[in-house]
């Protein structure tokens, strides 16, 4: 006669709902690189290049070099020339945007948007320490000045790297030493400027490196690439910046090239130029994620999981994320707890009217309009009318209040009054139905019992609809609901006692005389 | 500081130890496990119920009649005017909701258990009410069973404030494990629900004899009202009451169910309703957990088949 009700299946398939919610969500972290966190504006860059040159008429192939990974960020670049075909490429562990068209004449110009998405979870590639520079080659007669040099910069030898880059820098600005004028005779700026400090620097067998690149600023608009020195002490590359000889700590820099790579490679065509500028978008966490799935390639499964709903029919989800988890906290109070609300899910329905109100509004607005329509019921219970009128009336009458409430707060210049709309009115009037009825039945101790355990329980129903970071984490992935899920079924197997059952059965305890 | 706090808490281990069922065992292992949801009319139509104990043998009140339309509702006195005292009850009614027991009328004015008199238009509009589905699970809409008003024995009558004191007998798999008398009380309101007030005396299985009595999960051991000393509780005919809960698990499909059973000063116990969710209150009016009872019982070899007699045997001679 007993039916079977095997809980290991149970155990079973809230395991399955809980693996798959764990895989969707890892498939959305790891591929589609969604986020857990919601940094309410999350910094968006966006980095236009624009190369402008005149084509000769032939074939043309254009090559940029793209930026270096930079830590806290990874990369996507999009770009849409008429005529050209375009891709990013990978060589010798740089990538590079190349334009290609097969026939083009005139003034050119290409683009392409880097966008710098925010990433947790990228690491900027581990660093291998450089070679020891070679020995440098002097022009005749400029190696023994620089050997003068080096060693009047750092006599004892006890220098460290930055304190002799220090040196070397205020040696060459202050421009009295012989030795400097002629070494820097005619390369005062630029690369050869930088070709002769790396000499030096490799004097003392310090390695560097040329680097070029842009300032992510968003004031910078059309800024050319800047070339900076790069100088390897520490474990580390330190870069610094040439003009001032001084140690830039700006973290905004975008390396594009380093060493003697070309940043910008073009064949079939001249006078180059090329112009960099900076944007930068705040973009909800939400957007971010979008935005980071937009990206991804897609596929047949991909389309599946991250699949969007238009903007407008979001927002009512966004609504409707929350509640398995207030379902979940009702689950909680009745059967662990085992509290008796009036109505299993009223307090859930109370805590969605709330949202519309806020909560004091709300709450002294409910008791209010509740009290004033339990007397009216009490009246109509007196009028020995049917049970449907009876109801109709209460509803009646609580739009009545409802407007009485709006009209003299907005007389009274508040503006939340007018918040109580047409959706808390069903669940007011039903609230108000159902808790006379058990005053009658059971008395009005049960009915204030039940409806202080209904506002206690709505209470936290309240903070969990209404708190942004769940309904972003919810809203973001949605399988964490087959977790809620595969926790309710797993709290439809607790036979165990509630904790009110404790209290209740205490009395059992002390020397409970059953043979059996 | 929390330390009286927690005295009045028991802990999981203990209730256990003492065999005590939780709601949440009774609802998933025993109700769900043994009560097909579909035979559930079985005892929420009273009607059924009716003629399920009538093909069974079981004895139950007289019915008088049934009205199911609401035009036929200003008829009532043509049902009842043959007898002097009726109950009007809503079919699909629990926890006592919306019975009304007339103890004498005319026809125009009808005295009530408490005494007080109403007049033809309450009575008229309380079988409204309950056409309506006021009193009905679910609010579905109703009808309204009269049935002959019991004559309970006089020996309950000091142990009983105003309604009928009636006999609670939880059956499982066709054993009579556990039993109480519930006497209505002025908290009661005259109705015999636990949750509502009314006083529960544990009755022993094997005897009838009271053994602890509990108003709202508190001891106690005179009645509040009518100031009698429960343990002079006696049940007569107490084998005829085992009896006829055990032959209800014969007549319908449930597993686990309550059988309320009243005395009646001529027609002895009748059945008065079952239930299939019945509380767990009945526990502490016992002092005994039903736990260690059902799972004795479940213990049982399946393929031993036991007629009524033996399985009341099997309960007297297990649960005190």
């Amino acid at each position: 006669m007993k039916m079977s009700h095997p809980k290991r299946n149970i155990c079973i398939i809230a395991g399955i709902l809980v693996l798959l919610a764990a895989a969707i969500a890892a498939f959305k972290i790891g591929v589609l690189r969604y986020s857990f966190s919601r940094s309410v504006n999350a910094e968006l860059w966006v980095m236009e290049c624009r190369a402008r040159f005149t084509a000769n008429g032939g074939p043309v192939t254009a090559k940029l070099s793209l930026p270096y990974e930079i830590p806290g960020y990874y990369l996507v670049v999009t770009s849409q020339p008429p005529g050209y075909a375009f891709s990013v490429q990978e060589r010798d562990g740089r990538t590079l945007s190349v334009w290609h068209a097969e026939e083009r004449t005139g003034g050119q110009s290409l683009s392409c948007q880097i966008s710098f998405i925010p990433d947790a979870s990228a690491r900027p590639p581990a660093e291998e320490a450089p070679e020891e520079p070679e020995r440098p080659r002097w022009p005749a007669g400029q190696k023994t000045l620089a050997g003068q040099l080096v060693r009047s910069l750092d006599p004892e030898g006890k220098r460290s790297v930055p304190q002799f880059a220090d040196a070397l820098f205020r040696q060459i600005r202050k421009g009295d030493n012989p030795a400097v004028s002629v070494l820097f005779a005619d390369k005062r700026q630029g690369a050869p400027f930088l070709q002769v400090v790396r000499n030096l620097l490799a004097m003392k067998k310090i390695a560097s490196r040329e680097v070029e690149g842009v300032f992510l600023t968003d004031k910078r608009r059309r800024q050319s690439p800047v070339t900076m020195l790069e100088i390897y002490y520490d474990g580390a590359f330190h870069r610094y910046d040439p003009a001032t000889g001084t140690l830039s700590t700006q973290k905004d820099f975008v390396p594009l090239r380093r060493g003697g790579e070309p940043l910008f490679e073009l064949s079939g065509g001249r006078q180059a130029k090329l112009r960099f500028s900076a944007l930068k978008t705040n973009i909800s966490a939400a957007g971010l994620n979008r935005l980071r799935g937009s990206f991804i390639e897609h596929s047949f499964l991909m389309d599946i999981i991250g699949y969007e709903l238009p903007i407008s029919e979001q927002n009512v989800f966004k609504r409707l994320a929350l509640l398995p988890l207030a379902v979940l906290l009702i689950v909680i109070v009745r059967n662990i707890v085992g509290l008796q609300s009036m109505g299993t899910f009223m307090p859930v329905l109370i805590a969605l009217a709330f949202l519309e109100t806020g909560l004091l509004t709300g709450l002294i607005a409910f008791l209010l309009i509740l009290s004033v329509g339990l007397g009216a019921r009490a009246l109509l219970t007196n009028m020995n009318l049917l049970m449907v009128p009876r109801i109709s009336a209460v509803v009646v009458i609580v739009i009545l209040l409802m407007k009485v409430i709006s009209v003299l707060s907005y007389a009274f210049g508040f503006t939340q009054g007018q918040s109580i709309t047409f959706f808390p009115l069903i669940i007011l009037a039903w609230t108000i139905e159902r808790a006379s009825m058990v005053w009658e039945e059971d008395g009005a101790a049960t009915m204030f019992r039940q409806l202080a355990v209904s506002l206690a329980a709505c209470i936290p129903c309240y903070f969990i609809l209404n708190n942004d970071y769940l309904q972003y984490l919810f809203f973001t992935f949605q399988e964490f609901n087959l977790v809620i899920l595969a926790l309710i079924l797993l709290l439809g197997t607790y036979t165990g006692y509630r904790l009110t059952e404790l209290k209740r059965f205490q009395p059992l305890v002390n020397s409970c005389s059953d043979r059996s | 500081m929390f330390g009286p706090l927690l005295k009045c808490f028991a802990s999981p281990a203990a209730l256990r130890k003492a065999g005590v069922l939780g709601m949440n065992r009774r609802n998933h292992d025993y109700i769900a496990a043994y009560n097909r949801r579909h035979d559930y009319p079985m005892v929420d139509d009273k009607l059924l119920t009716k003629e399920l104990a009538a093909k069974a043998g079981v004895p139950v009140a007289a019915l008088i009649g049934v009205i199911r339309y609401q035009h036929e509702a200003k008829d009532f006195p043509r049902l009842t005017e043959k007898y002097p005292s009726f109950v009007i009850k809503p079919g699909h009614g629990s926890g006592g909701r919306g019975i009304l027991v007339i103890k004498s009328h005319d026809g125009e004015q009808f005295r009530k258990a408490d005494g007080s008199v109403i007049g033809w238009q309450q009575v008229y509009s309380h079988i409204t009410n309950i056409l309506s589905g006021l009193y009905s699970l679910g609010g579905q809409t109703d009808y309204a069973l009269f049935e002959e008003c019991i004559s309970f024995s006089k020996i309950f009558s000091d142990f009983s404030f105003q309604g009928v004191p009636d006999i609670r007998i939880i059956v499982f798999k066709g054993y009579p494990v556990m039993a109480m008398m519930r006497l209505a009380t002025k908290r009661s309101d005259g109705r015999a629900n636990l949750h509502q007030g009314a006083v529960g005396v544990g009755l022993s299985i094997r005897g009838g004899r009271p053994l602890r009595a509990v108003m709202l999960d508190r001891m106690i051991t005179h009645h509040p009202d009518t100031g009698r000393a429960l343990s002079e509780l006696a049940v007569p005919d107490w084998g005829r009451h085992l009896e006829l809960a055990a032959r209800c698990a014969e007549m319908i499909k449930l597993g686990y169910f309550g059988a309320d059973i009243v005395n009646d000063r001529e027609k002895g116990p009748l059945l008065l309703e079952l239930n299939a969710r019945p509380g767990l209150g009945i526990q502490i009016a016992n002092h005994a957990g039903l736990r260690s009872r059902l799972e004795l019982i479940e213990r049982l070899p399946s393929t031993e088949t036991r007629s009524v007699m033996e399985k009341i045997a099997f309960s007297q001679e297990h649960f005190s």
